[in-house]
Order: C-alpha cells, then structure tokens, then sequence
C-alpha cells in the first residue's frame, strides 16, 4: 500500500515530524515548547504544500502562521504572565475517553479515506500559481474575497470592543 | 366594487381590539368607540341594501384563507338580497341598542368590557351573516355562543347570572354537535365548504335522499339550539339574568335570529329533503303554541316577553319548514325591529320601577307616557293587528302554513295568534294601566333610552311595508328562493286567512281587556279554578324540572363516577409519567455540565456515533 | 468575467444594510455627544426597513458570479424574516443597551454585521462563501454575546460559543475539503450536478456527517447544541433574542440549501442524519427544559426542540414538509421573539431570571403577561396561533408522506414523537404561565414598557396571532419560497 518515490518519502517524513510535533504541542507541560513545536508543524504544512506545487500557500502559511501568530503568541506568554518557566497540566479526567476517540476517529477517516476511489487530477496548471491566484480571487471569488474584508472588520472593532477597558 | 362590505363586519371586530387592548380603563371613549363604529357599518350596509335593491344579484367575494392538501378553505362574503337585509337589521338594532345601553347601563363599572364585547357579537353575526361557507358560518356561531355566555353573564357575581350565561352556552353546544356532524358528514360526500358549490353539488342529485335528511336534521340540530326551539329552547328565559339591552340584542337581532337565518341560507339543502322540512315545520309549530301558553302564566316582565320570543321563532321556523321561504325571513326582520323595541321597554320599566314583576308595577301611563306608547305599538305590531309590521310578515306565514296543507299546524298557529295577542295585552294593561303602586317613584327613561326605542317604535310601523300590498308584496321580488314560487301566494286571494287572524288577535286583546283592564272576571279565582293547569303553564311544564331530573342527574352521575376514576386510575398514570417525564429532565440536564471541554466531547461523540452508523 | 453583465440591484439589501453599519460605525466616532447613541440604533432601523424595501423589488432574482450568489425566492424570503428579525431585536434594544455598555454605537454597527452575515449565509451558494459568511456570522454573534464584558456570564458566554464554534468550524471545514476533493468543484450547482455519479464513495457518507454537524451547530441540534444554553443564558437578552431567531432562520435556510438543493440527489445519505438529530433534539431538548429554574435557559431547550420539529420536515423531504419549515421557522420567530421581549423588558426593570420571579406578572403588568402568554401558547402548538398551524402543517406533511408510500411508513414515527414531546413541553410553558397568573407577587410595582419595545412586542404578538387566524398568505410565501430549491 505504501509506495515508496521521489514524491512520497518527503512526504512521509514531514507527515512523521509534523504528527510528532503536534502531538508536543498538546502533551509538553512548559507553554514555550508548544508553542515552538507549534511553529514547527506550521513549518510542516508549508513543506506539503511544495510538495503540492502550491509555493505561494506555503510562503502565506509560513509569513502568517509562522512568522505571525507564533510570534505573537510568543509575545502574549513572554508578556502577560511569568508562565515561561510555569509548568501546566495539558490533560484532564477526559483523557482517556479522549483517546479511544481518537483511535476510532482516526481509524474510520484511515478506511473511508482510502477506500473511496478518487479522481487522480493530472497536474496541468501553470508554472507560476500566483498570477493564477491574483485573478481568481479577484474575478470568480471577487465575492467571498470582498466578504472577508468585512470579516476583518467585525473582528477588528470586536476586538477593540471586548479588549479596550 | 363591493369592497366596502368587508369593513362591515370588520369595524366591530377592530372595535373589540381596540376597546380589550387600549381604551379599556377610559369607559366613555370605548363606549363612543363602540357607538361610532357600529354606525359606520350600519351606513355601510345601508349603501350596499340600497345597491342590492338596484341590482338584486348575488355576488360572491372571497380569499383564500388556508389550504391542507386539497383542502381549501376561505374566508369570504356570499352577499345577496338576504345578506343585505340581515346586515341592515343586525347592524341597526346593534347601534340602537348600543346607544340605549349609555343610559340603561350608566355608571356600571365594567362598560368597557360591556362595549367590547357587544362589538364582538355584533362582530360574530356579521361574521356569521355574510359567511360564504360552512367552516366560517362555524366560527362565527360558536363565536356568537361564547358572546352569549360573556354577556348574559355579564353580571358574574349574581351566581344566576354566572348559571344562566353557562346554561345559554351548554344548551346551544348540544345543538352545534349536531350542527357540526352535519357539516362534516356533507364534507365528505361534497368535498367543499361553500355554499354556492354544495348547492351545485346537491343539485347533481348524487346524494342520496336518506343521507340528505339526515346531514339536513343534523343541521337543524345547531338550528334549534342556536333559535331556542323545542326541546333545546330552556336556556332563552333563563338568559334575562343578563343586562336587558343584550337581551334586547341577543332576542331580537342576533343570537336566537341565527338558528333561522341558516335555515333560510341552507334552504336549498332542506327544500330537497320534504321529511327534513317535516321536521322543521312541526318542530316550529309545536314551540310557537307552547312557548305561547307559558307566557300566559308568568309573572316576570322579561320572561314574558322571551317566551314571545320562542314562539315568534317557532313561527318562522314553522314558515320556512313549510316552504315559506320569503314568510319566515320576512318576519325575522319585523320582529327583530318590534322585539327589540319591546325589551329595551321592558328595560325602561325595570329602570323606573326595579323589579321586574309585572304585579310590581301598575299604572305606568302617565308617568312613563313614551315608553307606555311604544310598548303599545310594539304590542299591536306583535299581536298582528294591521297595519303594523307584524301583521303583514304573521300573515305570509298564515298562507304559506295553510297552503302547505298541513291542518294540524295551521289550527296550532291560529290559536297561537290568540294566545299572542291575549299575553302581549295582559302585559300592556298590568303594567300600564290601573292603579299607580304605593311609594312608587316612576319617571320617563332619559332620552337617550327613548330615541332608540322610537326610532324602533317607528320601524315597527312601517317596516311591514313591503310585503303589504301597498308595495305590491315588494318583498316577495327581492328576497326568494329559486323554484319556489308556486309555493308562496299572492296576498289578496286569502282573506279568509287574512280575516281569521285578525279575529283571533282582537278576541285576544279583548280577553286580555276583560279579565286584566274591566276586570269582568278575576284571573285570581280563573288561576284558581284551573290551578293544576296554571301550575302546569307557570312552571313551563316542568320541562326544567325534567332536565334536571333525567339529563343533568344522569350527567352528573356519570362525572361522579368517572370523577373517582380519573382521580384513582387516570390520574395516577398521569401523575406517574409526569413523574417519570420529570426525572428523565433532570437526567438529562446531567450532561450540561457547563465545562466546555465537555461540551466539545459530547459533540465528537455525537460525529463518532454517526460515523459509526454509516460505515460499519 | 465581464462585470458588466453583474446586476449589481440584486445585492441593493446587502449594499444598504453594509453601508448603514460602516454610517454607523463612523458617526460614533465623529459624535461627541455620549447620549445621543439611541440615534445610531433608529439609524439601523432604517437602514433595515430600507434594505427590507430593497427585496421587494428583487423580483425573480437570479444568480451572480456564477452561481457562486443566488438570489432566489428562499434566500429573499430568509433575508425578509431576518430584516423584520433585526428592526424588531434594534427596537428592544435601545433602551435595554443604554448605559449598560460603553460602546452603543458600536453594538448597533455589529449587530447589522451580523445580520448582513445572516443575510449572506442564506444567498451564498459555493464552499468556501458558505464558509466565509458562517464565520461571519459566529464571529459578529460571538462579539454581541460577550458585548457585556464586565459581567462574568457574558464572557462565559461569548467564549462557550467562540470554542464550541471553532470546533464546529474545523469539522464543516474538513468536510466541505472532503466534498470539494471528490467532486472538484465548489459551487453547490456543479455538485449538484454530479454528485449522484459519486453517490457509492465513503468519503461522501463521512462529509454529510461532517457538514450536517457543522451546520448542525448553528441550527442548535442536539447533540451539537451543547453551547447554546449557557451562550443563551450569558449573553445579552435581545442578542440572545436574536440568536434564537435570526441564527436558526439562517442555519436551517443554509442547511435546506446545502443538502436539499445541492445533495437532494443522494438524500439517502443525510435522511437518517435529519431523523436521528430530529428524534435527539425533541427529546432531549423537550426533557431538559422541564427542570430550568432560569427562563432563559428554559427558552433556550425549547428552542433545540423546536430545532429538532423543523428537521422532521427536513427529513420527510416532499414539498409540502419542506413549505412547512419554512412556515413553522416564520411562526417560530414571532412567537419567540415574543416572549424574549418580555424578558427583555421585565429583566431590565428586575435584573431576575428565574421562572419564579415572573410571579404575579398578569397583575404587575398585564400586557407583559398576556403577550407571554399568548407567545408560549404558541410554543406549546395552542390553536389559534401560528405556531400550532406550524406544528400541524408540520406534523401533517409528515403523515401524508408516509401515508402514500408505504416504503416510507416509518415516517409516521417521527409526528407521533413530535405530539408526545409537544405534550411534554406543555409543561414547562405552563410553568411560566402558572407563575404569572395564579401566584400572587413578591413585589407589586409595576413594570413600565419603553415605547419602542412596548411597538416590537406588539408587531410579534400581532404576527403570532395573524399567522395563526389567517395563514393562507403566509403559506403561499413559504411555498413560493422552496419552490426554488425543491
């Protein structure tokens, strides 16, 4: 079942690293370490999307999620408590249960996943993806591309609003 | 064209909302409210009468009001000559009797409650009036009984109050049983409410003519409850513990008049059937001459006057049931203008004098001289002596009696003119004439209880007109049923009928006049005498008595019994899945435990339990 | 794309109601007076009333960017009642909201935002935009039902709805990838068109589950409701108000259009979901509710019942169950908001909660009283009121259903568990009604009405009364309405 080439030993590798450093973020006891182990599963899913010849993604994945929300996140802990060298329970009485869902959830997406016959795409697109982007999202996805600029905005005086004393 | 005819019914209804949710503490705003809005609707019926009469047609207007299936129901206005007319009389005694009830009612603490619910029943006879079809003629029924119980128990800390108004509603619901299975059973076979496609589909002839006896005396069940005909007729007298202009209204315009009105509207449906309109006709005749010889023995002012109204209704019951199509509603009208003139005189006699025992009163004439005259004219117009209005509608309902051939009935209804005439008098001369009681105070009515009741006095004089032959029987052109026309009669070829009549109700005014006015004889030792038969007549033959040895012990018997059993056996099954409903509640609420990690794993529980379902 | 054929009229109800927000969200700022905020809240209402007036002149509709917008008869209906939703929630809550936070205008800016959003779930007809305008939605909602920040409920509630959410958000997201993976397309009227060649793949099974929970969420089906009544009970009263109302008219109007307009080729795939959230949320909904001591939180449970008899209709899938969603989500919303104005009111003037304290409430305040009653009458499926013509309407479309199939005679199980939990609920709704009419009051004062609330409980409670008496137009609306997508 599992095929070995050129294209999926990369992938198994960062599928491996990113599943690890996952599991880290949720089960580490110091704040800091997930979230450096945060910052790596993010590096993890830029590396499948080149794997999936998407280079633009993966450069938005690494600038946001990497180089923004991790930092910030970083910032937050470093600033508002002395949480750096704190060390906090990731689990509680749920765990177990938790678990076993886990396995049963992983299992049957494992089997309906790959059972289902999918449409192999060819690859065909062109070599450079972001004029491709830049048109879409400003031609057929004009719409959802304008709602999300609304979106920012709601966000944006909600969090004023619920922040600000 | 006719689209103002909606706001006819339509004011009222407003006015109730308006008088329940706004103006309920400002009395005289909601009573003007009230006054001004059944106004309105009279002149807008008046506008549309006046175009009926140009244009006698019958048009049909309607929305639809829900579907469920093919199921459609509508709310609409079936208007045609007998709309037109009906519209006019309810709306015109509605207004006069709103108007009256200003004086007569004056200083009550609840008027507005009172308005409002007076707006509501003239509302519901609207409603009813102009209904197109059976669901709405229901509604407004039902809404017109539920009216009746607020109303004639308007007074509810009088425990007689309370009771007659519980009564006058049990009694008709017995009677809408029947109405209903009526209804229902010519739903199933015609697959319609509407009159004007039932009337096509029984003109189609597919039912068959047991059923369609059987659908048409169903209906007349609601008929007979509704018009106080025997043996549902116990709850009318009993309902004069309400306020006397809502018995005014509920005697002479609304109520009672429905039970007549739909006979007439579902005439199509009982003229088909000749053992339905046997039913009819002997059941109208025999609760004209009975509720007629109890009136002669009572004592009360206004249960007089509502056994008049009985009889008059089994009159017009009796005309209808005898092909009398354009006779009974012809009456219908004159008497709802004299018989709600006579109550709201009856209501300003009990205003002057505060009892409403004839004996109490005596010698009225001179301090009450309005009221003494339009109580006479209203008494000649009930009597039947020309040319008041009543004559000329009792006489179509003579011919139309005698020529349906049926001697029994005719014999029946010509001594009911007599007994008519003899205790409408016998009220008249006890009342008004003879002595003047001790320490009695009695004094004119204000003008505002009078001018209605001259207006009316006015419209008991002449409203007879067209069926005289003055118009040249006017009446029988504008309101007729299809096919019938041989059945009624030209009016001068029956004087003998006509002379027969008018020799009754004078023999009856003349007896009155010996034994009450030149007290020849003395109707103390006449009682004597023929004590076990006044007894009899004073105690409407017991019928009460009867009902409530047979029907309401039997019912209450039954509760009793089935009382112990819900109370040891139901209610303890339901009390025990309450029980179990309630801790199955408090089971469930375990699960909010308001920990949202819980939360999210009921939810991915919830997903699992579905994955599992679908691909194991 | 040639934007010149995009007729830009279709979007005239979003457009106003965007523009009043942003007119809102600048003049607070350039206003210097602090009291004069109410303004800002009739600004709103104007706007509503304005894009209200917009979709009547929509007339056919018809789509935009390729079916990526559709403007049909079911989204102008959606957008109709959530309008009328709006102007009724602003007019409760210029009195409720004054002094209660420092930020009226802001409150008002966000609460168009978020009817926008609603507005938008029910056109937006392509993943991704469906996608968008939900989160929309649950982040504009989350915001209102934090908005009292000073107040520990509040927060609670405002992040219950914000975990919860993203939750649910994740699983939708991984199931619209799931849909979008087998099919290559995103827009619901391409999936439409092929979905039945994929009707055999697992995949397919496993992103109905996932989206129906995803969507599930909004609607408060159980058992993705476990958010709603803590955020219910915690938030502020009209935003609760409007959650139940406007959130649920927007959920099951996306959820009509994503599975029975877009998968009502393979709806043997999600039946059996509807039926089982049906069922769960009847019961479980219908059973909660009997212990609540908080109205809110009762209401709350009531209204993840009425969520599990509107999905019978989904589950029946004929054309008269589904006119009969439409019409039960109308009569739903009237007679809900109702009783969430009475709240309003009493818990203004009160600041209590529980059933208990609406004792003696017919003698307080009479009208209060008779419009709860009349609302909870309507709850409970007391004809005449609209929501008993809901039920029945409901109920029926079932029943005929499995009457002439006989395939489907299963069916009729779902009305007789309907009846048995509508009986239940008489219950609780008693419970309120009990208080307010035979106990005698604690405290006697009267409770005064605000004008503008006092005009928005008597648009609801006069909409509850006529959709019951005269529903002929009402029917004829949602009919009209499905006849879009069924």
């Amino acid at each position: 079942m599992i095929e070995l080439t050129a294209q999926t030993i990369p992938f198994y590798i960062l599928a491996v690293i990113a599943v690890i450093s996952a599991l880290a973020v949720v089960s580490l006891k110091n704040l800091v370490h997930s979230v450096l182990f945060l910052a790596l599963f993010f590096f993890c899913m830029a590396g499948f999307y080149i794997l999936l010849k998407a280079e633009f993604l993966a450069a938005v994945q690494i600038f946001v999620y990497v180089g923004g929300i991790t930092v910030l996140f970083l910032f937050l802990i470093m600033l508002t408590f002395k949480v750096a060298d704190k060390r906090l329970r990731q689990t509680n009485e749920q765990w177990l249960i938790a678990f076993v869902m886990v396995i049963l959830f992983g299992w049957l997406l494992v089997t309906g996943l790959s059972e289902t016959n999918w449409e192999i795409a060819e690859w065909s697109g062109p070599e450079k993806t972001i004029p491709v982007i830049g048109k879409l999202l400003l031609t057929t996805y004009i719409f959802p591309f304008e709602v999300v600029s609304v979106v920012l905005l709601a966000a944006l005086i909600g969090a004023i609003v619920i922040a600000r004393k | 064209m006719l689209n103002y005819a909606w706001w006819i019914p339509l004011l009222p209804l407003i006015t109730f909302v308006v008088i329940i949710f706004l103006t309920g503490k400002a009395k005289n705003l909601s009573s003007y409210l009230s006054i001004l809005s059944t106004f309105v609707s009279f002149i807008l019926s008046c506008k549309l009468f006046l175009y009926l009469i140009a244009h006698p047609e019958t048009v049909e207007m309607s929305v639809e009001w829900f579907r469920t299936g093919r199921i459609s129901v509508e709310l609409g206005m079936l208007i045609d000559p007998l709309t037109g007319m009906m519209l006019v009389v309810v709306t015109l005694v509605s207004l006069l009797v709103q108007i009256y009830s200003r004086g007569y009612m004056h200083g009550d603490p609840a008027l507005s409650r009172y308005y409002a619910f007076l707006s509501l029943f003239t509302f519901s006879m609207l409603g009813l009036v102009v209904a197109n079809n059976f669901v709405q003629i229901f509604i407004g029924w039902e809404l017109v009984g539920l009216c009746s119980y607020t109303l004639i128990g308007f007074w509810y800390q009088k425990p007689e109050a309370a009771a007659a108004g519980k009564k006058a509603f049990i009694t008709t619901r017995i009677g809408d049983v029947g109405f209903m299975i009526g209804i229902l059973l010519l739903f199933s076979h015609a697959q319609t409410f509407n009159f004007l496609q039932v009337e096509e589909f029984l003109h189609r002839g597919i039912l068959s003519p047991g059923l369609l006896t059987l659908i048409a005396v169903l209906i007349f069940c609601g008929a007979i409850g509704k018009s106080a005909q025997f043996p549902l007729h116990v709850w009318l007298p009993d309902a004069m513990e309400g306020p006397t202009p809502v018995s005014a209204l509920i005697h002479a315009a609304t109520m009672v008049a429905a039970g007549v009105y739909l006979v007439g509207r579902l005439f199509g449906l009982f003229s088909g059937s000749a053992q339905a309109m046997l039913v009819v006709a002997y059941i109208g005749g025999f609760t004209a001459i009975f509720a007629g010889t109890i009136a002669v023995a009572q004592n009360d002012i206004k249960r007089i006057v509502a056994y008049s109204t009985l009889s008059q209704l089994g009159y017009m019951v009796l005309a209808l049931g005898c092909g009398g199509y354009t006779a009974g509603l012809f009456h219908l009208m004159t008497h709802a203008f004299f018989k709600a003139l006579l109550f709201l005189a009856c209501g300003s006699v009990i205003h002057a004098i505060h009892s409403q025992d004839i004996w109490d009163a005596g010698g009225l004439f001179k301090p009450m001289k309005i009221t003494a005259i339009v109580f006479l004219l209203g008494s000649l117009s009930l009597a039947g002596i020309p040319p008041f209005a009543g004559f000329w509608s009792k006489d179509e309902i003579l011919i139309a009696v005698h020529n349906s051939g049926h001697t029994v009935l005719f014999v029946a209804s010509i001594i009911t003119v007599f007994l008519t005439a003899f205790y409408s008098f016998r009220l008249w001369f006890v009342v008004f004439t003879g002595k003047e009681k001790e320490g009695s105070h009695a004094h004119e009515s204000p003008a505002v209880m009078t001018i209605p009741m001259i207006i009316l006095a006015i419209l008991a004089v002449v409203a007879g007109l067209p069926g005289s032959p003055w118009m040249g029987g006017w009446i029988h052109g504008f309101i007729h049923f299809e096919g019938l026309h041989e059945m009624e009669a030209e009016h001068g070829g029956h004087g003998m009928v006509m002379y027969l009549s008018l020799a009754m109700a004078a023999s009856g005014i003349i007896t009155a006049w010996i034994a009450y006015k030149a007290r020849w004889i003395s109707y103390e030792s006449m009682a004597g005498t023929f004590s076990s038969a006044h007894s009899l007549l004073f105690h409407k033959y017991w019928i009460d008595e009867l009902y409530d040895l047979t029907v309401i012990w039997g019912t209450m018997f039954t509760a009793r019994v089935s009382g112990l059993f819900d109370r040891y056996v139901v209610d303890g099954l339901v009390n025990g899945t309450a029980w179990v409903t309630i801790a199955m509640g408090r089971g469930a609420r375990t699960f909010q435990t308001g920990l949202v990690q819980n939360y999210m794993l009921i939810i991915f529980i919830g997903i699992l339990g579905f994955l599992l379902t679908r691909l194991l | 794309m040639n934007w010149a054929f995009i007729d830009w009229t279709l979007l005239a109800p979003e457009i106003i109601v965007l523009i009043t927000a942003l007119l809102i969200f600048g003049l607070d700022l350039i206003w210097g007076d602090e009291s004069e905020r109410e303004t800002l809240g009739w600004l709103g209402i104007l706007g509503l009333i304005f894009a209200f007036y917009a979709t009547l002149a929509l007339g056919q509709g018809g789509e935009l960017f390729n079916h990526i917008y559709v403007v049909d008869s079911l989204s102008i209906f959606s957008k109709q009642i959530l309008l009328g939703i709006g102007v009724l929630i602003i007019l409760a809550s210029l009195d409720y909201i004054k002094g209660a936070t420092k930020y009226e205008g802001e409150y008002y800016g966000l609460l168009l935002l978020a009817i926008l959003a609603m507005m938008l779930i029910s056109s937006a007809a392509e993943l991704i935009t469906i996608f968008i305008c939900l989160e929309f939605a649950t982040l504009t909602c989350i915001i209102l039902s934090a908005y009292f920040k000073h107040e520990p409920k509040s927060t609670e509630a405002g992040l219950k709805y914000l975990l919860v959410g993203l939750l649910s958000a994740v699983v939708l997201l991984y199931g619209i990838s799931l849909v979008y993976g087998l099919t290559g397309t995103t827009t619901l009227y391409q999936i439409g068109g092929s979905i039945r060649k994929y009707a055999f793949q697992p995949v397919l099974f496993i992103s109905c589950i996932f989206l129906a929970a995803g969507f599930g969420f909004k609607i408060a089906a159980v058992p993705f409701h476990t958010w709603a009544p803590d955020t219910y009970e915690g938030a502020p009263t009209p935003i609760t108000a409007f959650l139940a109302t406007a959130s649920k008219v927007a959920g099951f109007v996306i959820l009509l259009r994503f599975f029975v307009g877009g998968l009502g080729d393979i709806e043997g795939h999600w039946i059996g979901i509807m039926v089982t959230l049906a069922v769960l949320s009847m019961s479980i909904g219908n059973l909660s509710a009997i212990p609540q001591t908080d109205i809110k939180r009762m209401l709350a449970y009531s209204s993840i019942a009425h969520a599990g008899y509107i999905l019978i209709g989904l589950a029946v899938l004929s054309r008269e169950s589904l006119t009969a969603v439409l019409f039960y989500l109308l009569a739903y919303a009237a007679a809900n908001l109702g009783a969430f104005l009475v709240i309003i009111a009493f818990s203004k003037w009160t600041d209590l909660h529980n059933i208990s304290d609406y004792a003696g409430l017919s003698k307080r305040s009479p009208l209060l009283a008779l419009s709860m009653l009349l609302a909870l009458m309507s709850m409970a499926g007391i004809p005449p009121l609209g929501g008993f013509i809901g039920k029945f309407y409901i109920f029926a479309g079932a029943v005929s259903e499995a009457v002439s199939d006989p395939e489907r005679l299963w069916l009729i199980g779902l009305p007789v568990w309907g009846v048995i939990f509508s009986i239940v609920s008489v219950y609780y709704y008693f419970g309120v009604i009990k208080a307010m009419y035979l106990v005698e009051p604690v405290d006697t004062q009267p409770i005064p009405i605000p004008v503008p609330l006092g005009l928005a409980l008597l648009i609801a409670i006069l909409l509850t009364l006529l959709i019951g008496i005269y529903p002929g137009p009402f029917l004829a609306l949602s009919e009209s309405a499905i006849q879009s997508i069924f």
